[in-house]
Formats: C-alpha cells, structure tokens, sequence
C-alpha cells in the first residue's frame, strides 16, 4: 500500500482551504503550515497564465530528507510510505529541512507562541494542546493525516472514499480538486486520474519519487 | 470523533453540530465540531447542496477564530470620551445590559414621538454576524417608521447596479450561469466561483464542475487574479468599459449574425410593445395596456390580448393615429452605434477579440434547440453572461448591467437550462404543506415581479417624490443602495429642502462603515455630528471605535440561532436542479460572558418603547408573506407596506400581546412552513429541511406569463418626475442616462484621466477576505502575508517600469482630489497596464483589531462620495478612482492614529 494523492489544477482555485483544513486539524501552532498554496503567473501580458499549486509533504518515495537525518526520526511508515517524523527520536538537528527540496518541513520553537499576541492562547489553543499536542524544539510536516487513516481503517473505512478516512486538506477541497488513494492499487481512482490525465509530481526533477501529483 | 487526535485525552463531549457558516454572505451549510465544550473543526455539509457539498472555504474555517478572538466584545460599553473622530480613543467604559438598553429605549421613545425619520438604522449581515439582518434591524426599522435605513458599503461593496437589473429581469438578488448545462459563460468583473461572497460554497462547486466538463469561461477583468486565473480565456479591460463590450456583442448578433431568439424575444420581453414618436409605449385607450402589432391579422392588440398570432418585432404602423415600431426594432437600430470598433477605443479589448467573443457565444447559444430534462421539454441555452460587483461599480452601473443581461434576453438565455439563472425567486412549496412558496408575476404592463418582499422589487414604480428622507431613495425609484447621506454634497441638497431634520441616532448592526465605505473623511463628517450612535458587533472595529455611543455584544453565528439564510431563496440559494434545503443555524457552544443574541435584544428594545406588539404583527406579515396565501400572489409591493396589508391574508403566527423567545418563533415558523412534525427539535438534529426540485421551479421562465425590458420604457415614464423632484432638492444628475435605450456611458473615473493622473485604481475580492474583519483572523492573516498579491499593492509590471518602480517599493497613490493611501508595489503581467490594484477591505487601523493592524491598503480612501460619482440611475459609486503613483517614504494615512491631532 502507498498513499498517494491527486490535484486537479482546473478545479483548483487556490482558496486555500486545504492549508486552512489542515491548521484546523492539527491545532497547528502559529506560523507553521503544513499545507500551502503557492500562487503566481506565467506568460506575458495580456497572455497570462496564473499558476496554483497546494502543496504539502510529498510523502517521496526516494525521500531526501530519510538520508538525511542521522537518528533515523524521520522514516518511511513500512505499511503504506507514509514519511513519518519520531517526536522521540527527533533532535531538532533541521539537517532534513535543508534536505527537503520542496521546503515542506517546519522547526517547532516556541510552545508559548499566541496565535493573538500578547493576548494571552485561547481556548481554542488550550483544546489543541490536549487534543494534538506538539512537541516543542522538533522537526514537524504534514503525515497525510495518518491518524484519520489509522482509525479509519480500524472502523473499515476507506481511506480517498469515507470522509472519516481522508486527509483533513481533501475532504475540505470546496472543488473537489482533490483526490486520495492507494498508487499501488492499479485499479484506484488516482491512478487512474494519473494515467488517464498524465499527472505529474510538483518538480519532478527533483527526483525524488513523490506521492502526490498533479492533473490539468 | 473524525478528526486527528495524538494520546488518549479525556472525552466528555464530542459533538457535530449542524448548522449554517457566518464567514459570508453565503451562508453555506456547515457542521462544526464540538470536543469538551469547545468548537475545533468546520467541515462542510456534505448532504445537502446548500453549499460545497462537505466542501468549504478557508474563511469559513477560521470561524473558530473568531469565535475565540480574544478582542471580542463581551459586555456592553459606553463611550466616555465625548470627542468623536476617525482615531479617536473611544475609552470604554463596562456598563449593564439595563443601563445600555434603558439608554437606547430612552433615546428611541424621544424620537419615535417626535420624527421616527430621525433614527437612521442599517447594518450589514456580515462577516461573522447572523443572517438575521431582515428579521431583526430591517423590521424593527420598517415598525419603528423610519425611511433611514442605511446599507453598511451601501452604494460601494454592495451591486447597486447588479441587484436593481437581476430584480428586473430574473426577480432575484442576483444572477449565476447554469453551471451543470453551461458551455460558454462571459464573466464581467465578478469572481462567481472564485471569491465572490455570494453563493461561495455551490458555486465553487458548481464552476469547478463547468471547468473540469470543459465549459469555456471568457473572463473580463482589469486583472488575472481570482476570477481570470481560472478563465480559459482572460480579456483585460479599463474599468467601467464592460457595458460597452457588452453592447457591442449585442450589435454583432442583432445587426451583423442576425442570430436571435424570436420566440423569447415576442413572448418574454417588450420587445413587440410599440414605441410611439415620445419614446413612450402606444397604449390602449379602453385599457391603457401596452400594444402590440399583430403580424398576422395585419392589426394592433393589447400585449396580452390571447388572440395575438405574431407579435411583429419589425415594421412602421400607425395605431391610434400615432407613428409607431415595435421596441425590438428601435434596439437593434440604436445597438448600431455600437461597433467592436468603438468599444474597442473605450475598453482597450482588440475589436477582432470582441467580435469573435459576440459569435462564439452566438453560435453556442444553439438558438431553437431544445432540451428534456425530468420529462419536461425546455429550451436549451447553453451561453451565459453575468456581472457583479466590479463590472457594475461605476457611474455607468445600471446601463452596463441591464446591457449584459440584454445580452443574455436576445438569445433566450434567461432561465432556461444552460444559460443565465437567478437566484430561484420560485418556490411551489413544500410537500407536505404547500408552504414557504413563492412565485413571480406579472405585475404592470406584464413585467416581471418577484413574488414576495424584496428591496429590489422593480413594480409597480414608484412615484418619485422630493425626498422626506435622507437617503433619498424617495427621489428615484430605480436607485437601489444609496450612498446619501455619506457623502460630500448631501448638505447642499438637505439645505435646499429646508433642514426638514436631523438624524438624532443611528443604529448599526454589524458593519465597519468607517473603512467599509466610500472616503473616511467624508463619512467621518457625517457621523461625528450625530449625537448617539449604537453598535451591535463583534469586535470593536473603525467605526465603534470612530463613533460609537454604546456598543452592544452581539453573538457570534457559532453562538447563534438563525431561522433563515439570508432573505429567502432569491437570496444565495442553490440553482438549477439543486435540491431544496431550508437550513437552521444554531448555536454550536452557549454564548460567553454578557453576550447576547440581536433579535432578542432588539425585543427587549421594543418592550422598553411599547413597540412589541406591533413587531409580532410585522413577524406574521414577513412570515405569512412565504406561505399566508394571499401575500404569495404579489400584493405585498415591498415589507415596507406592510400597514396597507388586509389581515385577514396573514396568518397569526405570534399573538400580538405574547413574549416569546426567538427559539420559540423559529419553531413556530418551522412548524407553519413545513407541518408539525418538522419543528425546530427536527431541524436542529438535521441541519436542513430538505425537499426535490421540480423543474418549473428550477427553470421557470416559460413556466409564468412573464416579460422583461429590452427597452426600459420605465425610465422615460419617470424621468420628468425625477427631474421635478430633483430640482427641488438642487440635485443634479446625468440626466442622459435616463434613456429607455441600454447605452454606453463613459464612467466618471476615465473622465478623470489626465496628465499626471493616468491611472485607474480599484479593489477586488481576495477569496480569503470578505468585509474587514476576517484580517483579523490569525489564520488568514498568515496565510494573506505569503500571498504575493494579497497586502500589496499591484500594477503591471511594464507599467511600473516606466515609471521607475519595482517591486517591494513604498508607492503613494494620489487622487486627482488629492486623497492619498499607501502601499508596498508588486508587479504582476496579468493586469492591465493603466490600472492599480489594491485587495478590499485592508489598511485597518483600529485598536480593536490588532492582528490587522496596519497591513495592506485601505483603497476606500481613494473614493468620492457624491452625486457626481454615482450612477444617476441605480446609485452605485464609482469604485474606481484616477490615481497617479509615486514612491514615497512614509504611510501617510497613518498619520493621527493612536488618538494623536489629525
């Protein structure tokens, strides 16, 4: 199993409510996007193109940031690719930062940070430090919402298909640009969309075998 | 639980809630997550259409941190310094609910004795508020007798323009493409889809679907942001020139394609009525009907007569001795004046490029095909043109509009599937009880009228008067939001009326009309004189902070009840087939500290000044008017007539003398509309009441004996009265504009070009903003600072060359009247190169939203306020201001801020 994920560009409008989704969902500490939304043009006046990519966590194959990290924290989940970071294992060291070519890592300093400055955290952001808790001076980036995945599976759900299974960014999408599936199931959806629409990683260049792609 | 949780925390609560989003107008259905007494996730509704179908925005989902806001306002407050001013310390003072209220009560009972006309009231819904706006502020005002009733953007955020033609022509608020069956849609300055506040959610949906199936979407904008960045074609044009495109494509259909929808044009326009030599329509002695020329029995008849077999869209008659031609016919000779040519000087868009737009949707209108849906044969217009905000906000607003959607009549694409949908004004009721039903009508001359109350109601016109009020909507019928009287030249027009009074207290519902409106400075004149003004919000903001007497917390929608989304379902309602959904807000979590919910403050209000009563009546009116069965027929002309209402057409839904809880009049409502068993216990569980869509519902054009006019004969009808009435009040306006012909007017902002003023300056809707307060929002506000466009000022990047710019630079932009804002340059190709862009709403400035706090440009600042920069016939501001640009090394209008001397 490999978890991969499908954007389609036409639909996209770059709102942004996947970066959104996923803040909500993590309680994601200020300043730290696991999910964005890159937006610029191409072309020349009045020939304009504007160009929008989501963007997140590649969850690579080939994952620059796994050799680079020398405590093994960040690793490929056997079971479905997933590149996971071990709050336990992790020593702050951002050697893997730098490794990542598409600049998807954050470094967690300040654990008091407000998302209202000075204004004291609200109980929004009390509820996030039970709910999902961050660990301060790591290394953090988007996990494909394993935990959805993980108990989503428990209960029999589908991940790409049941709501509950999904990564919090897809079933936010207001477009439905994206999709979620398994790349080695030849039969999914999103291989399908990939073969069918010739997707394409973000960069591919790179080389570094990237589970998400994007379509027209 | 749904949703990512690390360890094992302890659980006593986890809830979803059903309900409706406040982020926007839209109101999209929402479902928000409630973990031990806390809301941590918004996630759309994916089970009804009422939105993106478990899609939604990023707006919306920062809610929660509104909610949460740390600046919100948690008790009521009085103002203790008495200097009021645009940066102003308001020092605040707590004070008691009774200490507010007894306040307020006692203000109002003066007044209401004295001249209720002397209490202005106005709002908006939205952001962040409840949709309850027209159950709340606008019947309490309509009870209370005051004509004042003020928009908060009124006149410039709002389509003045847009709502006064898509009540014209499609009885709506506003229109949309029929995405599902669409396959050429022209877009003129609006983001439907991609940013707009209207109908967000379904028509993200909804044009995501239309571009993926591959519809094409032509896209006129001065910029390739929100709306042309999705466009399969991006046309650049000046501000204020779409009219004239749109003209110009109706002169190649009529007079070089020929192509037309004959059959529509006969049966759902004026388009056969005969126009005598004064312009006006020849009409029926006996009956005083408008004629028609019938082709085949070489003779005049009264529109409807049924015994018409052609209604002649050609031809010279005589009839009643009086020279005459059908009104088609006088069109399509004044749309010859239109050349791609002239339009192409006007709005820069290559001729070539116009006229193979005007026959591209010309042959995709597929004129004569027909299409079944659900059994029912219709006819199928796939080609679409529509507008909002930016198309529409000039001077030249009504005649730019109605020219689009003139674009859209001549082909038939009104209505129907595949072309240009309102909001659906019909309803045939619920199943089950035949209620909340409504139903457009001809009303005079066999226009086209929507079925209940709304403020664009175009018939019966009104007689113009000298106006007795002070947003002068007395003055002209036609005029939909009104600026007055925030505005530089309303004290001249006031003066020569005698000072009939003075606006004593202004009440406010939500809203930032000190940076939401057009000039701060103007506005800041107006309000500063008047001696008591209160607020209901949520957080403090330009205008409480400027103004404010008294605020009062309101709470926010994830605290709130709200019965109806919106104003009814020519309001943001899902279109075409999408299913029915009637949804509820309710409270997520209980409102904190003092705050309280409007409605119920506004009856406790009531109580205090002997008006309840009279409000229950209005609330069985205003209800009834969905469902009592009279009202639904259309002789309640506007909610403001109420009193000329015969009682016995209302059903008492509240007893006149009872007291009871908003929660208890939504279930009674409920219960009225849909039967017993769906009350309000029903809804909450289910979010939505939701029933199918018939299909004369959906596409009702052909379904009710309606017309529209390709010929505004209206307006040559009430031209000498406005005239008379306006020289009365010393107003002068663009008396050429009232033409019953759609013409192209050049807009104030290009008639201010020249010399060193060499460009235009306009705002536009960033996706992730609406009003001003969601830059307060961390979130956004995060998301905003890595958007290269979002907080800074844009031009095109040859442009800014030539003038020695570059990005990252401080640049002043100057009006030609000498107003000034700043901001940080970036350069963009996708943008014309004579204009400047700035993202609405920014440059906040007040203390109680510090998270915005000095980022972006408020381009409000830029803008007139006055007759000379409205639209003379729908009132709508000229939203765009002539500017020159230069760099400079300090933010100017800064300066004072923190209660320092302006």
């Amino acid at each position: 199993m490999r978890w991969g994920m499908v954007i389609e560009q036409k639909r996209c409008i770059g709102c942004n409510a996947c970066t959104l989704a996923c803040k909500a969902e993590h309680f994601l500490p200020p300043e730290i996007l696991w999910n964005r939304v890159l937006i610029s043009e191409t072309g020349k006046y009045p020939t304009v193109n504007k160009l929008i990519y989501s963007i997140r966590c590649n969850q690579c194959d080939e994952p620059k940031c796994v050799d680079a990290c020398p405590t093994g924290a960040t690793r490929k989940r056997e079971q479905d690719n997933i590149v996971i970071i071990d709050d336990n294992e992790c020593v702050g060291c951002r050697y893997c930062m730098i490794a990542c070519p598409y600049q998807a890592r954050s470094f967690y300093e300040d654990g008091d940070a407000e998302y209202f400055p000075g204004q004291g955290q609200t109980e929004h952001e009390k509820m996030g430090k039970v709910l999902y808790p961050h660990q301060v001076g790591v290394v953090q980036k988007c996990i494909f919402c394993k935990e959805r995945i993980d108990d989503g599976l428990a209960k029999g759900l589908k991940p790409g298909v049941d709501r509950d299974a999904t990564p919090a960014c897809v079933i936010a999408c207001p477009t439905m640009a994206m999709h979620f599936g398994d790349l080695e199931d030849p039969y999914s959806d999103i291989n399908r969309l990939i073969k069918e629409k010739k997707g394409k990683p973000f960069h591919p260049e790179y080389g570094t075998e990237p589970s998400i792609y994007y379509i027209e | 639980m749904g949703m990512s949780v690390k360890g094992k925390p302890e659980i006593w609560d986890d809830e979803w809630v059903r309900t409706t989003c406040g982020g926007c107008y839209a109101t999209c259905t929402i479902r928000a997550h409630r973990v031990n007494g806390v809301v941590v996730k918004i996630e759309g509704e994916p089970d009804n259409d009422f939105g993106a179908r478990g899609g939604v925005c990023g707006k919306s989902q920062a809610m929660i941190q509104a909610l949460y806001d740390p600046n919100r306002i948690n008790y009521p407050v009085r103002r203790t310094n008495p200097k009021k001013g645009l940066f102003e310390d308001p020092r605040w003072e707590r004070i008691s609910w009774d200490e507010a209220l007894d306040e307020i009560a006692r203000q109002l009972k003066k007044i209401r004795e004295d001249n209720p006309n002397k209490l202005m009231h106005g709002g908006t819904p939205s952001p962040g508020m409840g949709p309850n706006l027209p159950l709340g502020f606008g019947v309490f005002g309509a009870v209370f007798g005051t004509k004042n009733w003020h928009v908060g953007g009124a006149g410039l955020h709002c389509g003045s323009g847009s709502h006064m033609g898509a009540g014209l022509y499609h009885a709506s608020w506003s229109i949309v493409p029929d995405y599902k069956y669409c396959n050429y849609a022209i877009q003129f300055g609006s983001n439907k889809g991609t940013g707009s506040g209207h109908s967000l959610g379904f028509n993200m949906r909804l044009s995501a679907d239309a571009r993926a199936r591959g519809m094409k979407n032509i896209v006129f904008d001065p910029i390739c942001n929100f709306g042309g960045g999705k466009a399969t074609e991006w046309v650049p044009l000046l501000p204020g020139t779409d009219g004239i495109i749109a003209l110009a494509m109706v002169n190649v259909l009529l007079n070089e394609r020929h192509i037309y929808d004959a059959e529509f044009l006969k049966l759902k326009t004026n388009g056969p009525y005969l126009i005598g030599p004064d312009g006006r329509y020849v009409r029926d002695k006996a009956t005083d009907k408008p004629m028609v020329w019938d082709a085949k029995e070489g003779k005049a008849k009264t529109f409807n007569d049924k015994s018409v077999g052609d209604f002649a869209l050609e031809g010279n008659y005589e009839v009643n001795g009086v020279k005459c031609q059908p009104s088609f016919q006088i069109v399509r000779e004044h749309m010859k004046q239109y050349t791609p040519e002239y339009a192409s000087r006007e709005s820069t868009v290559p001729a070539e490029t116009i006229r193979r737009i005007a026959n591209e949707f010309g042959d995709a209108a597929m004129v004569g095909a027909t299409i079944e849906i659900n059994g029912q044969k219709l006819p199928y217009r796939p080609v679409s043109s529509v507008m909002f905000r930016g198309g529409q906000g000039h001077t030249n607003s009504a005649h730019s509009y109605c020219a689009l959607c003139l674009l859209n009549a001549i082909v038939g694409a009104m209505d129907v599937p595949g072309g240009t949908l309102g909001w659906p004004p019909m309803v045939l009721g619920h199943p089950d009880t035949g209620r909340f039903k409504v139903i457009p009508y001809p009303c005079k001359d066999g226009m086209l009228t929507a079925g209940t109350f709304m403020e664009h109601k175009p018939w019966p016109i009104e007689e113009p008067k000298v106006p007795t009020d002070q947003v002068f909507k007395e003055l002209c019928p036609t005029a939909s939001f009104s600026p007055q009287p925030m505005t530089s030249d309303f004290d001249r027009y006031w003066d020569k009326l005698g000072r009939p009074y003075e606006i004593e207290m202004f009440m406010v519902f939500g809203s930032n009309m000190a940076r939401t409106v057009q000039n701060r400075d103007i506005m800041e004149k107006f309000l500063a004189r008047i001696p008591f003004i209160v607020s209901i919000n949520l957080v403090h903001n330009e205008f409480t902070e400027g103004f404010a007497d008294i605020v009062l917390p309101d709470c926010h929608p994830l605290e709130s009840w709200g019965l109806f989304s919106s104003h009814g379902p020519f309001f943001n309602w899902p279109i075409g087939m999408e299913g029915w959904s009637f949804p509820v807000r309710q409270p997520v979590v209980k409102p904190a500290y003092e705050r309280r919910e409007m409605i119920e403050v506004l009856w406790d209000i009531a109580d205090r000044i002997g008006m309840r009563e009279e409000m229950n009546q209005y609330y069985n009116v205003y209800f009834s008017s969905f469902g009592g069965e009279a009202l639904i027929s259309g002789d309640l002309a506007s909610v403001r007539g109420v009193k000329q209402i015969d009682p016995k057409k209302v059903t008492q839904i509240i007893k006149p003398e009872e007291k009871i809880s908003f929660y208890e009049m939504m279930d009674r409502a409920f219960k009225f509309y849909f039967g017993e068993k769906n009350d309000l216990a029903f809804i909450k569980k289910h979010g939505t009441i939701d029933w199918p869509k018939q299909v004369q519902e959906a596409y009702w054009r052909w379904y009710v004996d309606v017309r529209v006019p390709i010929y505004q004969e209206h307006i040559a009808e009430i031209k000498p009265e406005v005239m008379k009435a306006a020289e009365k009040a010393g107003v002068e306006l663009d008396w050429e504009q009232f033409t019953p012909l759609l013409s192209y007017f050049t807009p104030q902002v290009s008639k201010e070009i020249s010399g060193e003023f060499d460009l235009y300056c306009f705002s536009y809707r960033d996706i992730l903003h609406t009003g001003t307060y969601t830059m307060n929002l961390p979130w956004l506000d995060e998301v905003s600072q890595r958007s290269p466009y979002t907080y800074n000022i844009t031009m095109n990047v040859d442009m800014a060359r030539k003038k020695g710019l570059k990005d990252g630079d401080l640049i002043c932009l100057e009006s030609p009247y000498g107003r000034k804002v700043t901001g940080t340059l970036k350069t963009m190709q996708g943008q014309h190169p004579q204009t400047v862009a700035i993202a609405a709403c920014s440059g906040a400035w007040a203390k109680g939203t510090p998270v915005a706090f000095g980022k972006g440009t408020n381009f409000n600042i830029l803008l007139e306020s006055d007759f000379k920069h409205a639209c003379p016939v729908s009132w709508s501001q000229e939203t765009a201001a002539t500017v020159k640009v230069y760099k400079t090394d300090k933010r100017v209008e800064f300066e004072g801020v923190g209660g320092k001397a302006k």
